[in-house]
């Protein structure tokens, strides 16, 4: 019986890996091709995709509980690549319905593959279901990864919303100012990864003050300046440098676009550097 | 003297100043998370040699989150918060309160959303329509009259104001919480066996020794292992005393400290003290004579004439195998070889004979002390409450913003009035609001 359900939860996730590969084809060729329906029909694999790395998540989870471990599974680097996947995923699912930002399923898809592949792929991760130890068993920890990690995703949307900002720029000016038509219009995406900022920057506070949080409950500490916590920081006073530039000084437009991708690669070295790059020297930066 | 002062005060009002100050905060922190921190000076010396370790540790990289320089770096942040907000305060109340109800016409005409209707009607009418259809669209307006005609005032999202503000508060609320927290908190530890007791502990950072006022006791200790070895559990049962009095007890859990007048005692760690006892089975290979015994680290053991065994080590999950004895087998006290023998898997070994009897690891007795971390911070409360408005402000900033029309119809009415708005922030969500607007203004013409 466990070991159903744990070839359950692996192989749902395996095949919504490659079911997001297909949305991720048909995006590109919605760009290539210019033809609304291939963006529909990519939208319709994306959502398919996602709702099998749900199930995987959920088999995943009742299958804890069969080996009497029962956590949510976003207690390990597979776990949390899955679930980063997934937020970035519901994330992006969103803003498509609140603000039509269906064109940025290209750059969406393929970080939910990336981070997935990673996860399942990659020899330095491993799969196993693992126990927790004692300081993770706690209600804090939950909601702390659950906020960051919506803030990771917020701010990778505002990162793929930059990506696609330089590059209709870039046409707009080197075609005498001919908008792609089926690229989002400058000002569009200016504002949508601006909101995207400020709502993963209240995200990330949050993530910021439960983790605290919890440290002050399992070990009487709120803030120890350890590299995942410091960079948390870092992270988020990048985006206030961001925030304050465009607010005191007007930044917008291209300079806050590249602002942007910028602070994404300190999102992205908070997630995964920290732990990979860092983790030589610090035996307790990788947890 | 003023002046200088005034030049300060300047210095500080810049949000420029907070540009720099945060990137060169940015810029150290990083500095301190590739340089691992409060090491023993030996490994640093190891790693960096001699020269280089001067260098660092002039600068005091090792510590460098508690270095003068970069608590002066924090100082200054917090000052340039202060002012800064403290600046700009009375701009705001004054704006907020004294709204601009009319503006010249030449302002209004600069601004990017603006939009001129034309309307057949009387002025009259077009007042009346005009306060009905935004009473029903946007919100109530004001009325006002200036030499160039007659103006209509909207204004929404006038919370969005504050908001910074409040941040910025909530900032200064969390910083005062880390200095009380450093002049009147510690944070030390103490590690105690089953059944001792102690005042004393020691603090973590300058490792010095402090008296608290009760002492702990450590009644029992607990700690329970997953199958694969890992801790699952830890608990320690912990008694307070005050001059010989129970004041407090508590089976204390990680995630679960107790907390008496202040000071907080966390399980933090455990360790193995001293030597274990293992509970070993010897039988006659013809299952006849059964023979139960219990042998600490090192204890040699008869089991027949010049035969003896002790066990020489210990492993809790030797190879992912579970828990494992390392035997010696002595003749004539003398070790003649050793074999390990696992607690899971008790024919792995072939089961060897030792004198005729099989030998079995039934379990180990391990016995551990218990790590405790004893902390005081009476600034954690400010630093909570801190970081909530923190949120709040955040909230209050991002989620909304204040956003004005004005709309003018000009005293010599000709037909035509003028709608004019403009927004702090999120001008491009304006810009599609003002389109709805004058959109429905313009059906409730008809
Ligand atoms: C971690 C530190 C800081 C945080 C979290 C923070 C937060 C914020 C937020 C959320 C806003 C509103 C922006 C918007 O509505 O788009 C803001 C505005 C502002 N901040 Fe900060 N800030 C910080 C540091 C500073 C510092 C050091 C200064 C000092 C100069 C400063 C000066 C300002 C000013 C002048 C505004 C515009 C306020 C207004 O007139 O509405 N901030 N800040």
């Amino acid at each position: 019986m466990d070991m159903m359900a744990h070839q359950t939860n692996t192989l749902l996730l395996s095949i919504a890996t490659f079911v997001y590969v297909g949305a991720m084809f048909l995006y590109l060729f919605g760009l290539v091709f210019k033809k609304k329906f291939l963006d529909a029909g990519g939208f319709a694999i994306f959502i398919l995709a996602f709702l099998i790395e749900t199930a995987g998540l959920i088999a995943r989870w009742i299958e804890s509980y069969h080996l009497n471990y029962g956590h949510i599974p976003i207690t390990n680097l597979y776990e949390s690549l899955i679930f980063l996947s997934w937020t970035v995923a519901i994330m992006y699912i969103i803003v498509d319905l609140k603000y039509k930002a269906r064109k940025l399923g290209f750059p969406v898809s393929l970080l939910a593959f990336m981070f997935m592949a990673y996860a399942s792929f990659s020899p330095n991760v491993s799969s196993r279901i693992e126990p927790l130890v004692p300081a993770l068993k706690s209600n804090w920890l939950t909601f702390h990864v659950v906020t960051s990690f919506f803030g990771y995703s917020a701010f990778a949307l505002a990162f793929g919303a930059s990506v696609f900002y330089l590059i209709s720029d870039w046409y707009t000016t080197h075609t005498n100012g001919k908008v792609l038509s089926y690229l989002p219009s400058t000002k569009v995406l200016d504002d949508l990864s601006y909101k995207l900022i400020i709502v993963g920057e209240v995200l990330l506070a949050i993530g910021i003050i439960t983790g605290a949080a919890w440290a002050d409950y399992a070990w009487g500490r709120y803030w120890s300046w350890d590299p995942k916590e410091t960079w948390s920081l870092i992270t988020f006073l990048i985006y206030i440098v961001y925030i304050h530039l465009r607010y005191s000084w007007g930044w917008h437009g291209k300079s806050a676009a590249i602002f942007s991708i910028i602070g994404f690669m300190f999102v992205l070295f908070t997630y995964l550097g920290v732990n990979l790059v860092l983790s030589g020297l610090h035996s307790y930066g990788s947890t | 003297m003023d002046k200088i002062l005034d030049k300060i005060w300047r210095f500080f009002s810049s949000v420029k100043l907070a540009v720099v100050l945060i990137l060169v905060i940015i810029a150290t922190a990083i500095i301190g998370t590739v340089i691992q921190q409060n090491l023993p000076d030996e490994m640093y010396l190891q790693h960096y040699g001699a020269s280089t370790f001067r260098l660092l540790n002039f600068f005091d990289l090792f510590d460098m989150y508690h270095s003068w320089w970069f608590e002066l770096l924090l100082i200054l942040f917090i000052m340039n918060v202060i002012v800064c907000t403290w600046e700009r305060l009375p701009a705001i109340f004054k704006m907020l309160s004294k709204p601009k109800l009319q503006i010249p016409v030449e302002k209004l005409n600069a601004f990017k959303e603006k939009e001129t209707i034309s309307y057949k009607g009387t002025k009259e009418a077009l007042m009346t329509m005009l306060s009905s259809k935004f009473r029903e669209i946007y919100k109530e307006p004001i009325h006002a009259k200036s030499e160039d005609g007659d103006f209509l005032y909207l204004e929404k999202g006038r919370i969005a104001r504050f908001g910074p503000y409040i941040t910025h508060l909530s900032l200064v609320i969390i910083f005062i919480g880390v200095l009380i927290g450093s002049f009147f908190g510690f944070d030390a530890y103490v590690n105690l066996d089953q059944g001792d007791a102690t005042n004393i502990v020691k603090t973590i950072r300058g490792s010095k020794d402090l008296t608290l006022p009760f002492t702990i006791r450590c009644n029992n200790f607990k700690i329970e292992f997953y199958d694969s070895g890992v801790p699952k559990a830890y608990k320690s049962d912990l008694t307070l005393l005050n001059g010989g009095d129970a004041v407090a007890h508590k089976i204390i859990d990680v995630n679960q400290p107790l907390t008496y007048k202040g000071i907080t005692i966390y399980q933090a760690s455990y360790g193995q003290a001293g030597a274990s006892s293992f509970d070993i089975m010897l039988s006659r290979s013809d299952n006849k004579n059964k023979d139960d015994v219990s042998l600490n680290l090192n204890q040699q053991f008869r089991v027949k004439d010049n035969t003896s065994i002790a066990v020489l080590d210990y492993s809790a999950n030797y190879q992912g195998f579970g828990p494992t004895i390392l035997v010696g087998i002595y003749k004539d006290n003398k070790l003649q070889r050793t074999s390990i023998y696992l607690q899971k898997y008790p024919d792995f070994h072939g089961a060897e004979a030792i004198g005729g009897y099989k030998l079995r690891f039934v379990k180990a007795n391990e016995s551990f002390y218990t790590g405790l971390q004893v902390a005081k911070d009476p600034g954690a409360p400010y630093v909570a409450t801190g970081a909530i408005i923190l949120i709040i402000g955040l909230i209050m900033s991002f989620f909304s913003y204040r956003r004005r029309l004005w709309v003018l119809i000009p005293d010599k009415f000709n037909g035509t009035f003028t709608i004019a708005g403009v927004a702090d922030r999120n001008k491009y969500s304006f810009e599609m609001e003002f389109e709805k607007i004058i959109h429905e203004i313009k059906k409730g013409e008809k």
